[in-house]
């Protein structure tokens, strides 16, 4: 059994994106049940649509279900469930064991995987969950290898961990502050994210901030490529990046770059230092938080932010919108100007690097430089392109 | 209706059983998120001098466990089973598991804050075999009745004490100040605009966060009402003084003694203040949602 990589998606375009990439499986959700109130785009007919463009490229659907309901959420989610099933949808993404339940009985062609909102962290709750009917268990982002280990020799049911992306501060499902502060509530896709604010520290009615910057609850971000051919010689079941949230152009370097080292280690045995440098390389081009490996070496002091800035991208150049007699449509993200070095990204293969010569608008006017957001020029390519493909910065 | 009361110092007892109460609750210091702990023979001799007061104890084994600690988990789960404990106060579905497999004749009570938040997960869990479920504190007051009212008898509710925002496996404050200590007690979080001071408790095990002190004194009477199977008074690191002083006072006020209004002037002080459980609003999804 091979190791499953798991990308999200926040709509059709980036479902499409992630598929492209390399995703085994890609995970999206309405905004009616799922937990990110703001990230999800899809209608039912993108579901489907979904579905459909993942089978067709061998890759499967998961939809997430995975809010902690109220009462009257579950009106219409029977419903839901159904046409889920009818639209091939692969597996639901839940937390709550009532809609695992209803899914088992209502749409029994779907697999019921376990959301890493009831942070499972151990053995017998895996037995747990197992005994309820539950198909896979995302663990909560806390597992250490170690303990992953002993898990994995334990476990009666597959596993999916997380390798890259957001880290919540607090145990997932166990956070009511953003309840607390803004009436939004976290578990059922409204979290503000006030773990990342700032806060003064007291002791009694003494104030212990530092000078430099206040104590913030957040987080860096989660990368495991460093412990990726670990984690590949365990056999979990599946690899998630989250970010639901992210761009087409983030999860297209991030599934790329997991993609190459899956494959490399899947066709070589391991994934050699060379190979992990450029999976890293593909990496570090998106925007992003400062990373940290997560919990799977053990409890990192250089897990918070605090003040650190994000590191901001212009790397992303430009999307293609169309391909035409060997020039591309480019649609402007970042300036770039005549004479620049770009490169060509696909979904397969390395990049190329051109020398953009000449830029014209689509009255056929030339244009010496494009700063304008989503503006469209013909630009010649050094090879064919489609609406998957991106222009970015050479590296060369 | 049982009474549950959290009890840190032994020498209480006594006061605390001339209340019409059922259960003691306590934990020890590594598996539950009490910051006031006690150790084994503590913990032995509470189970025994309860039991002699005709009074129920349920230990708090709350936290989330990492399964690097499962068999020293097990061990004190047979130990308490050993010493008659007669319930436990858990977060970890992994607790009610090992209890199962173990055959330990411990009460399991489902409490992990957050995510008992309708009547079919309630339903589900009961049916799973779990002995109680502690309905969550964020959501409507009318919601936690009518959970209630959907499963009569399975369900506890929190009526008093601080409520529990944040648990986490880090500790925020230990890594701010790289002090290399831990936290237990008298550390407050204020975010930077924002009035309120939240009580934050971290030992190595994690870091647990509270929001302002929950009461129930305008709600006693109509709870008491409801069909649950009984109420929680939850003082967590509060002291035993200020928890069985909120217990005497919700009592005078479901038995007339007192109006809540009354009440509320005798409570405790808290540094991060109260909530009446009524005051709890409905959540939303976004900032529109809010307008």
């Amino acid at each position: 059994m091979r190791t499953e990589l798991l990308a999200p998606a926040g709509d059709l375009e980036r479902a499409k994106i992630a598929v492209m990439y390399g995703a085994d499986a890609v995970y999206f959700g309405a905004a009616q049940f799922s937990l990110r109130a703001k990230a999800s785009n899809f209608s039912l007919d993108d579901i489907a649509q979904a579905a459909d463009f993942a089978h067709r490229h061998g890759s499967k659907a998961y939809v997430t279900v995975n809010m902690i309901p109220h009462d009257s959420d579950f009106e219409g989610l029977e419903e839901y469930l159904k046409k889920l099933q009818r639209f091939g949808v692969d597996a639901i993404i839940c937390a709550s064991p009532a809609i695992m339940a209803l899914c088992r009985q209502a749409a029994p062609g779907m697999e019921v995987h376990i959301s890493t909102q009831q942070t499972t962290l151990n053995s017998p709750a895996l037995a747990w969950w197992k005994k309820q009917g539950a198909e896979r268990i995302v663990l909560g982002r806390e597992v250490q290898y170690d303990d992953l280990c002993q898990i994995m020799k334990k476990a009666e049911v597959p596993v999916e961990v997380f390798i890259h992306g957001g880290m919540c501060a607090n145990f997932s499902g166990r956070c009511t502050i953003s309840n607390l502060l803004t009436n939004r509530d976290a578990n059922r896709g409204g979290c503000a994210q006030s773990c990342r604010w700032n806060y003064h520290l007291y002791e009694g009615q003494k104030c212990l901030d530092r000078e430099d910057y206040l104590l913030s609850m957040g987080s860096r971000d989660l990368c495991a490529a460093d412990w990726l051919e670990a984690l590949l010689k365990l056999d979990v079941a599946s690899l998630k990046i989250e970010g639901r949230m992210k761009t087409a152009y983030y999860l297209a370097n991030v599934i790329k770059a997991y993609r190459f080292l899956i494959d490399e280690y899947y066709n070589k045995g391991e994934i050699s230092q060379t190979a992990l440098a450029y999976g890293k390389q593909l990496l570090a081009r998106v925007a992003n938080r400062p990373t940290y490996n997560g919990f799977l070496g053990g409890i990192s002091e250089e897990s918070q932010i605090y003040n650190l800035p994000s590191q901001v991208s212009q790397n992303y150049v430009a999307s293609v919108i169309a391909y035409r007699d060997g020039r591309g449509l480019l649609q402007t993200r970042n300036n770039y100007r005549q004479g620049d070095r770009l490169a060509l990204m696909r979904p397969q293969g390395q990049d190329i690097s051109f020398t953009v010569d000449q830029m014209v608008d689509e009255d056929g006017q030339q244009v010496p430089v494009a700063n304008r957001p989503m503006q469209r020029l013909w630009v010649r390519l050094p090879a064919k392109a489609d609406q998957y493909c991106f222009i970015k910065m050479s590296e060369d | 209706m049982n009474i549950i009361v959290s009890l840190n110092d032994i020498e209480n007892l006594v006061s605390a059983a001339r209340f019409p109460i059922s259960h003691l609750l306590i934990g020890d210091g590594h598996f539950s998120s009490d910051p006031l702990a006690k150790k084994r023979d503590q913990i032995s001799r509470f189970i025994a001098e309860a039991h002699k007061l005709s009074l129920k104890v349920i230990i708090r084994v709350d936290r989330l466990y990492e399964e690097h600690e499962l068999e020293a988990l097990r061990d004190y789960l047979r130990f308490l089973n050993a010493e008659r404990a007669d319930g436990l106060l858990i977060s970890d579905l992994a607790v009610a598991m090992l209890a199962e497999e173990e055959g330990l004749n411990l009460a399991c009570l489902y409490a992990p804050e957050t995510l008992l938040t309708n009547s079919s997960d309630v339903r589900q869990l009961l049916q799973s075999g779990m002995k109680g479920c502690v309905i969550s504190k964020d959501i409507p007051l009318s919601a936690m009745k009518q959970i209630a009212l959907n499963n009569p008898e399975g369900c506890w509710l929190r009526v008093y004490g601080p409520q529990l925002i944040a648990y986490s496996r880090r500790r925020f404050v230990e890594l701010y100040l790289q002090d290399g200590r831990e936290h237990p007690k008298n550390y407050f979080l204020q975010e930077e605009s924002r009035p309120q001071k939240l009580p934050i408790i971290e030992k190595s095990t994690g870091s647990w966060l509270y929001g302002p002190c929950l009461q129930s004194l305008t709600e006693i009477k109509d709870i008491m009402t409801w069909p649950l199977h009984g109420i929680i008074f939850d003082g967590a690191f509060s002291a035993d003084r200020e928890v069985l002083q909120a217990l005497r006072l919700h009592l005078e006020v479901l038995q007339g003694q007192l109006s809540a209004e009354e009440a509320a002037g005798q409570l405790p002080a808290q540094q991060a203040g109260y909530q009446a459980l009524s005051a709890i609003r409905r959540t939303v999804m976004d900032k529109e949602d809010l307008a």
